[in-house]
């Protein structure tokens, strides 16, 4: 009986060791895809910072817009805003970043994200998540009706991304799936 | 009264005895029939000839169909013939058979089940079939006859299918194309900034969809046999999605639907 439970509980270790193993050794082609994915989430972050702060938006467009940034983000994670004319740099909590940034006091805005690309690769933590840092630099331009562009700066900014793999029930199967979540993003450098 | 018992005196009593007489004879030659003891050489040779067509059921050898053979055994069985060793055949034979009823059962309830999967993908057209190609398809599962009331059901519309395929019009158009064309044309209306029109895409294409929240998966590599997805999303969701991202980027991988041909799930791949 003992020898029996012995046996049982190396295969279900042993299956346990595979399967890890085989989370562990992703091949370069996986890697890739789960890079491109991560790389594509700031891609359609930046697309709904450009919707929501666009002053022709519709307010509840907007507010569903809000919603699905929100929810590319990790809670607690803090976005970093800088103005080329003060030196200091406020972080805000993702909400209120997205309310504010709605709420800019132009009369148009232009928010173009480009360079789009990691400064530091997806790296495998302990815990299995795997983690790295995107660069990206973003155009600001705020016109006023009357008199045109009156503000506009460029940011370079480091968004942290956290990807895990995790498993959902989906029609009665079990899928595997690459969570991609949102970090700080941090002020690197602004410039006029 | 006189006139009565003159009657009964010129009766000829002599016809009537002989004719009683023929009638007896006749009733009691027709009782021996029915009620006749068989001879023991009859009994057994019944009996043997009962053990040889149980023994054919017994090995699977007999000619007969199932139903054939199982009516066969009650017939022997209700014949009582009280043999120890034909009623070990009997109840042998009974097994046999149920098992036999069993697998008959399990096999059509396989080739149903294959049936139905058949014709949902015909539903579906996932392969972008011709018309005549659907029906010589379907003309293959008409012919198995597998009188199932849902196969009968999927028929029906997969007849109706090809009939709105041969008269033309936007049912020709196969549900793959049709779908990424509606979505490469929400994110076109997303990035001419037409909030209306890219509403109205999404309204039509949700009708497609068994429910707003129809799962959603996107395929991001295949590998080895192992298959990674982005994180599930609904059918209401993705189009938003499409709209806001004024792109779309993935193609149509497979989809199900459900019996009333309305999509229930749908898988993607990024392009």
């Amino acid at each position: 009986m003992i020898a029996y439970t012995l046996l049982i509980s190396v295969i279900a270790i042993t299956g346990r060791i595979q399967a890890q193993n085989k989370e562990d050794n992703i091949s370069p082609q996986r890697k890739q895809a789960i890079d491109s994915l991560a790389l594509e989430k700031v891609r359609d972050l930046s697309k709904y910072i450009s919707i929501i702060g666009n002053k022709s938006t519709q307010w509840s467009e907007a507010q569903r817009v809000i919603e699905r940034a929100v929810e590319l983000f990790m809670d607690g994670s803090e976005i970093g805003v800088s103005s080329v004319a003060r030196p200091d740099i406020t972080n805000y909590k993702i909400r209120p970043y997205f309310d504010r940034l709605m709420q800019l006091n132009y009369d148009r805005v232009n928010i173009e994200w480009y360079k789009i690309q990691y400064v530091s690769d997806l790296e495998r933590q302990p815990d299995g998540t795997y983690v790295g840092v995107i660069t990206v630099y973003q155009r600001f331009q705020g016109f006023d009706r009357e008199k045109g562009l009156v503000y506009e700066d460029t940011t370079k900014k480091d968004i942290t991304v956290y990807v895990k793999r995790k498993e959902a029930q989906v029609g009665g199967r079990l899928i595997g799936f690459w969570d991609v979540l949102l970090g700080d993003i941090r002020v690197k450098e602004t410039s006029k | 009264m006189t006139e009565f018992v003159s009657n009964i005196r010129s009766t000829r009593w002599q016809h009537l005895l002989f004719i009683l007489m023929i009638a007896a004879l006749v009733a009691g030659s027709e009782g021996c029939k029915t009620t006749g003891k068989m001879s023991k050489k009859e009994r057994k040779a019944q009996i043997e000839t009962a053990k040889k067509q149980l023994h054919e059921i017994i090995n699977g050898t007999s000619t007969k169909s199932l139903a054939e053979q199982d009516q066969l055994v009650t017939e022997i069985a209700n014949k009582n013939y009280n043999d120890p060793d034909l009623n070990h055949l009997i109840i042998q034979a009974q097994e046999k058979l149920k098992k036999a009823f069993a697998n008959q059962d399990k096999m059509k309830q396989q080739k149903v089940d294959a049936a139905r999967a058949e014709l949902l993908d015909m539903l579906v057209n996932k392969d972008n079939k011709t018309a005549d190609e659907l029906e010589t398809e379907l003309n293959k599962i008409k012919a198995q006859q597998l009188g199932d009331s849902e196969i009968d059901e999927l028929i029906g519309k997969v007849e109706k299918k090809i009939g709105s395929m041969r008269s033309g019009g936007e049912a020709n158009v196969p549900m793959k194309t049709k779908l990424e064309r509606s979505f490469q044309s929400i994110a076109d209306a997303g990035k001419s900034g037409n909030v209306t029109q890219a509403s109205t895409l999404i309204r039509d294409i949700l009708a497609l969809f068994a429910s707003d929240d129809a799962p959603v998966l996107i395929i991001i590599s295949r590998d080895q046999g192992l298959v990674d997805y982005d994180k599930p999303t609904t059918i209401k969701r993705y189009l938003e999605f499409l709209k806001d991202q004024k792109a779309s980027k993935n193609a149509v991988d497979s989809y199900q639907v459900d019996n009333d041909n309305k999509i229930k799930e749908l898988e993607l791949i990024k392009k």
